[in-house]
């Protein structure tokens, strides 16, 4: 199955994105495949790199960037709801694009299953 | 073959303006439509509060998207569903709503639901 995932949930304000990345680790550990992520409303908030934690607690950004360059995977912000938020360019963690909705759309359509978390 | 557009279900659960979630919602159906997916809505919970008639954000600072609602038809959008148990417990009748919309109970909903490729959780 080749599924995509909608994150609307912040970094660390909600737990919705980390359920999205324990979700997204075990599509490659039952050898499924991601089209593509997709951060949108406050989920834009994964993208910052600006966001430092302490050292004995998650980063989640930096999780995402790693699991992004092992398997190879597409994570996209859309490009208004970031502009709102203040993730651009210049605060963009690496391993994240900024893209539009009709990315999403597209990476829906080429899926198998498409997922939400909130 | 592949990359069909798909059937997309938009299950909108959320009030109008407390928070972006349902306005950003919408700017994904608008953008589905223009992708030639079938789309369908699904109005319950709080998210019936988006169909009221005559809202008015001025005193927000937002800008009122809900009115873009009564323009659906022009994208094409034609399938609005309402849950009938969440209209009634809101003190809501079909006459307060923007547009003509179908009533489902609990059996119809999971119908609605079984006949869609995506399901759009918000």
């Amino acid at each position: 199955m080749n599924f995509t995932i909608l994150i609307t949930a912040p970094v660390f304000d909600s737990q919705g994105a980390y359920s999205a990345y324990q979700f997204a680790k075990n599509v490659f550990a039952k050898s499924h495949s991601i089209e593509q992520i997709f951060f949108y409303n406050a989920g834009v908030y994964n993208a910052n790199r600006f966001i430092a934690p302490p050292s004995d607690e998650l980063n989640l950004v930096q999780l995402w960037q790693m699991l992004a360059k092992q398997y190879s995977i597409k994570l996209h912000l859309c490009v208004a709801a970031a502009q709102r938020r203040g993730v651009i360019e210049k605060n963009l963690a690496d391993g994240f694009s900024i893209t539009g909705l009709g990315q999403l759309i597209e990476a829906i359509n080429a899926s198998d299953r498409f997922i939400v978390f909130n | 073959m592949e990359n069909l557009p798909k059937s997309m279900l938009f299950v909108l659960r959320q009030g109008p303006h407390q928070t972006p979630q349902a306005r950003e919602a919408f700017d994904i159906l608008l953008m589905a439509s223009s992708f030639a997916n079938k789309i369908s809505l699904l109005f319950l919970s709080d998210g019936l509060f988006q169909l009221i008639k005559q809202q008015d954000t001025t005193l927000l600072a937002i800008q009122n998207f809900t009115s873009a609602y009564k323009a659906l038809t022009l994208y094409d959008i034609n399938n609005v569903y309402v849950a009938k148990d969440d209209l009634l417990a809101r003190g809501l009748t079909e006459a307060d709503l923007i547009l003509a919309t179908t009533l489902l109970d609990d059996i119809e909903i999971s119908a609605l639901i079984a006949q869609h490729d995506i399901i759009l959780n918000y």
